[in-house]
């Protein structure tokens, strides 16, 4: 298996959370599509409000478009695949060079278009799955790993602010612990401390209540 | 500068010995921990005719098996890396040596023109500062030691031992301009005059007798052999002087490099001490 | 060159195509082509990857894709051939040379280069005088960049065997080749290039003291980055930056998140000598390696590119370089500098300050295209500033005679156009010495223009060497 260094590890996890947090983000907004007053999923100001951000927008396409563009918007799309891509870009070598170019094609895409269209956006989320695959079957198990374990917490984050039922959770656990037993506890402590320094989340705590939960 | 000692006879007899007691101690304190912290000293003594070291020990605290390495002059230096989390990193060396004081260092194997080329440090703009006008003439001097010597002399006549009015990076040509500055300073320009003149010169970094920090000053090449001259004191450095590190300038010469990741405050405490025991 | 571009004439249309030159395939009674639509599907594939160059502009970062040209440039077997031989040549006297200089010096000593060409350059570093790297080898991965004349005379015009970058530009436009044509490359046939990385990861085993190989990359925002990252994953090797390794005793290692680590026993750096060790060079660099410098004076790890060589590649020392081939070597230089004047002596300055309106005078302490000045284009007052000050710093100043070289075929906005190019061939030292079957092909953007600078906005070629 091959050598991961800190650094590595604690981009591999923050490449798993953008390229989680794009991907379910559209679903979600996907949802809220339809009639206004009775979407399938949320209105909009239920959105907002689920992720903790303004919500005064005019309409449902200025709520759309600022979701999907505003570089400001830390829960935009564009945002989280600007940022995935910034980390892919040092990872190029570890995740493959194919891989890498999946999320360059989803993030060129994504660039492309200046307004909400769900036909337009299918491709970006066309390749963000092409690059989960990609990633599967070309990357090392470890690096796997640790993009597996950034995408966990991204599901588990989003799953708690959308108020999911438990199901989705168990799953995507179930996918991790499979993932995570490559790597050693000791390991699963350096990049958990790492990361507390970074973001000041208490990953140790969280690694052992949670993943390592009896 | 007032009175400057009186040398004008260059015959060096060997004189009796010398028995130094050195004392060297550099604690250095942050204000937050620091973790994987690589350190750089030089804490050998040179090997040299002129010395017999007749005890030696050296520490670095916290402990952490620093290693040897040798540079370019061939003097040894020590390295290392402490990893755990520490606020104090504390180092030194004490010795006893006996000094012989012959005068004329043997000349090293890396080629004697590196020490002409001119750096940042050192390089000087002769022609707006009157008294290093009158060093312009491109002529070589016909004896270089006899001319090092008169431009050590012009240079404590003309500049102020001043401590705060330079640091660690000062140019030799702005120390001039302001005519202020310490021995990092005087060593600078005295170096900075002979290599326009094509004598070669060093910056030598080590110990001068007394109690307080540690001290700089140059050494010429003429004529096959090294010549100790401390600008600061005016005075050729015969005995009285150890020296831990020679180098181009200052900073091929700082006796403590480190680096770790972390932004401090740091704080450092250096005691130094030579001291003449007798026989 | 009229015969070449009379039968290497374009048809226009969306059917249109391009006649590869030189026309190899005239003795074969054929042609081969490149269709436009196979031009766009090139351009399209590399689009795909980030084929980047950064670039600083008002002190803000730009990615920039850096511009494929997408006809290829041929070179015929013979041709390569001599142009092979004459490049291992000259790396192998370079090589020698570095070695020769922080030992022995017996190259000055035999008055070959004068003394003050060595040591009042800024690029001889006495900090490894006396230091022997793993194997003798200096010049690992040497690009040496040459241009061919209309009369297709190759010249040599500079050497870089500090940290010569942009073999994977068409190491990658191969891959494209491959996909988007296989059968013109099979056919013609053209020389497979795509082993580089396996080539360059032999040297460093070659040259490897024990331990695993890494390419320690200065960081994102360095103009190369992404080859660093291209040539690490196809090579298999971690890309590290400084921090990723430590120093502890007498060796380097990587450090792997698991807690353990890795014994390091050569280092591809693409960084530069003095951000090398703080501990040694420039103290506050944060991207090397603290104490790399005491592990490698010891021998316990090669560097790759060796540290010290920027001496080899001086502009200065270019003038001697036929001289160096002579003096280590006995034999005469197979390839040409392009004709050259050394200010420092006095005949070569008189006859450049003569004819500073035909010459391109060089400020040797500059690169990347810049300090690069041609006399023809300076107005009178301008030429006597340049003349003052290369009577004033004899030895900072190379000029040479302005090499009218060959144009090549670049595609543009679906027609065919020609630009200036030059060639960065690059040539390895392990154990052997040998050259890479391709080259990175540099053309200007505008018309006329000689510099073919990617800083400057030059694009780029894959370099096709035909086999036998």
């Amino acid at each position: 298996m091959g050598l991961i260094s800190l650094r590595t590890a604690n981009q591999l996890y923050w490449l798993g959370r953008y390229v989680q947090r794009a991907l379910d983000l559209l679903h979600r907004l996907y949802e809220t599509h339809g009639n206004e007053t009775a979407p399938v999923g949320l209105r909009f100001e239920e959105f907002c409000e689920c992720l903790g951000i303004e919500s005064e927008f005019a309409n449902r396409d200025a709520f759309l478009q600022s979701l999907f563009f505003e570089k400001e918007n830390s829960y935009s799309i564009l945002f989280s695949l600007t940022t995935a891509y910034e980390n892919a870009v040092f990872l190029r070598n570890t995740i493959g060079h194919e891989g890498f170019a999946y999320l360059r094609l989803a993030f060129n895409t994504l660039e492309s278009l200046r307004v909400v269209n769900f036909y337009d956006v299918k491709p970006v989320i066309d390749y963000l799955y092409a690059f989960w695959g990609s990633l599967d079957e070309c990357a090392d198990r470890r690096v796997r790993a640790m993009v597996r374990w950034g995408k966990w917490v991204e599901i588990r984050d989003l799953a708690g602010r959308f108020e999911d039922s438990d199901d989705k959770l168990e799953k995507a656990v179930g996918q991790l612990q499979e993932n995570l037993h490559v790597l050693e506890v000791a390991e699963h402590l350096n990049v958990a401390q790492a990361l507390d320094r970074e973001g000041g989340i208490d990953f140790t705590n969280e690694l052992f209540t949670t993943i390592y939960r009896p | 500068m007032s009175s400057s000692p009186q040398f004008t006879d260059l015959e060096y007899e060997r004189s009796a010995d010398g028995v130094y007691k050195l004392n060297y101690d550099v604690r250095a304190e942050m204000d937050t921990p620091i973790r994987n912290h690589a350190w750089c000293l030089r804490l050998s003594l040179p090997d040299d005719d002129f010395f017999e070291v007749e005890h030696f020990s050296r520490y670095v605290e916290p402990e952490c098996s620093p290693s040897t390495a040798v540079d370019y002059l061939g003097q040894e230096y020590s390295y290392g890396l402490v990893r755990e989390d520490h606020s104090v990193f504390r180092y030194g060396l004490s010795a006893t040596i006996r000094q012989h004081s012959s005068y004329g260092r043997r000349p090293d194997t890396v080629p004697i023109q590196i020490f002409l080329r001119s750096d940042r440090l050192t390089e000087l703009d002769h022609k707006n500062i009157p008294w290093l006008a009158a060093f312009q003439s491109p002529d070589k001097p016909k004896d270089p030691l006899e001319w090092s010597i008169g431009a050590m002399h012009e240079i404590t006549q003309n500049m102020i031992y001043l401590t705060g009015t330079t640091n660690y990076s000062t140019p030799a040509g702005d120390a001039v301009s302001q005519g202020s500055g310490v021995c990092q300073d005087f060593a600078h320009i005295l170096i900075g005059l002979c290599r326009a003149h094509g004598v070669p010169a060093r910056y030598v970094n080590g110990f001068f007798v007394g109690e307080g920090e540690t001290h700089a000053w140059v050494e010429v090449f003429v004529q096959g052999r090294w010549y100790g001259l401390d600008p600061t004191h005016n005075r050729l450095v015969v005995q009285d002087y150890v020296p831990l590190a020679r180098g181009r300038n200052a900073e091929d010469c700082s006796l403590n490099r480190g680096v770790w990741s972390s932004v401090v405050q740091q704080h450092q405490r250096i005691s130094a001490s030579l001291v003449e025991v007798g026989e | 060159m009229q015969k070449t571009q009379q039968r290497g004439h374009s048809r226009r249309g969306p059917g249109g195509y391009v006649v590869l030159e030189p026309d190899v395939g005239a003795g074969k009674n054929r042609e081969f082509k490149l269709g436009y639509s196979d031009l766009d599907r090139l351009k399209a594939y590399l689009n795909r990857y980030a084929i980047t160059f950064g670039l600083f502009q008002d002190n803000t970062f730009h990615d920039r894709l850096f511009p494929f040209g997408t006809v290829p440039r041929v070179i015929g077997p013979w041709e390569f051939d001599t142009l092979e031989k004459g490049l291992r040549q000259r790396v192998h006297a370079l090589n020698l040379f570095l070695h020769d200089i922080y030992h022995e010096r017996k190259v000055l000593r035999d008055k070959i280069v004068p003394e003050e060409f060595v040591f009042a350059c800024p690029a001889y570093l006495p900090e490894v005088y006396g230091v022997r790297p793993p194997a003798n080898v200096y010049a690992h991965l040497s690009g040496i960049d040459l241009v061919q004349a209309s009369d297709g005379t190759w010249f040599i015009l500079e050497d870089n065997l500090r940290v010569p970058s942009g073999a994977s530009y068409p190491l990658i436009a191969r891959e494209a080749y491959h996909t988007v044509c296989p059968g013109l490359i099979s056919d013609m046939p053209v020389r497979e290039s795509r082993d580089y990385p396996q080539m360059l990861g032999r040297v460093m085993d070659d040259v490897n003291p024990g331990g695993i190989s890494v390419v320690l990359s200065p960081g994102r925002f360095n103009a190369a980055f992404f080859e660093h990252s291209y040539l690490a994953e196809k090579m298999g090797v971690p890309l590290v930056f400084g921090n990723d390794l430590e120093v502890d005793g007498e060796y380097v290692y990587f450090k792997d998140v698991g807690g353990h680590r890795e014994r390091v026993g050569a280092v591809y750096r693409r960084l530069s000598d003095e951000y090398l060790d703080p501990m040694v060079f420039e103290p506050d660099s944060i991207i090397g390696v603290p104490n790399l410098m005491s592990v490698y004076r010891k021998g316990n790890v090669a560097i790759i590119n060796a540290v010290g060589n920027g001496i080899a590649d001086d502009k200065g020392i270019y003038y001697f370089v036929p001289a160096l081939i002579k003096y280590y070597l006995g034999e005469e230089a197979i390839l040409r500098n392009a004709p050259t004047y050394l200010p420092f002596f006095e005949r070569d300055r008189n006859h450049v300050l003569q004819n500073l309106h035909r010459l391109v005078i060089k400020d040797v302490a500059e690169a990347g295209g810049y300090g690069v000045v041609f006399g023809s284009m300076l107005s009178a007052d301008k030429r006597r500033l340049l003349a003052d000050a290369i009577r004033a710093e004899p030895r900072r100043f190379i000029g040479q005679e302005v090499v009218e070289f060959r144009s090549l075929q670049v595609f543009d906005q679906h027609k065919v156009v020609r630009r200036r190019a030059d060639l960065r061939a690059y040539v390895l030292h392990g154990k052997d010495i040998s050259v890479w079957p391709s080259g990175l092909t540099r053309y200007a953007m505008d018309r006329g223009s000689m510099i073919v600078n990617s800083s400057q906005g030059g694009g780029f070629k894959d370099t096709w060497v035909l086999s036998l």
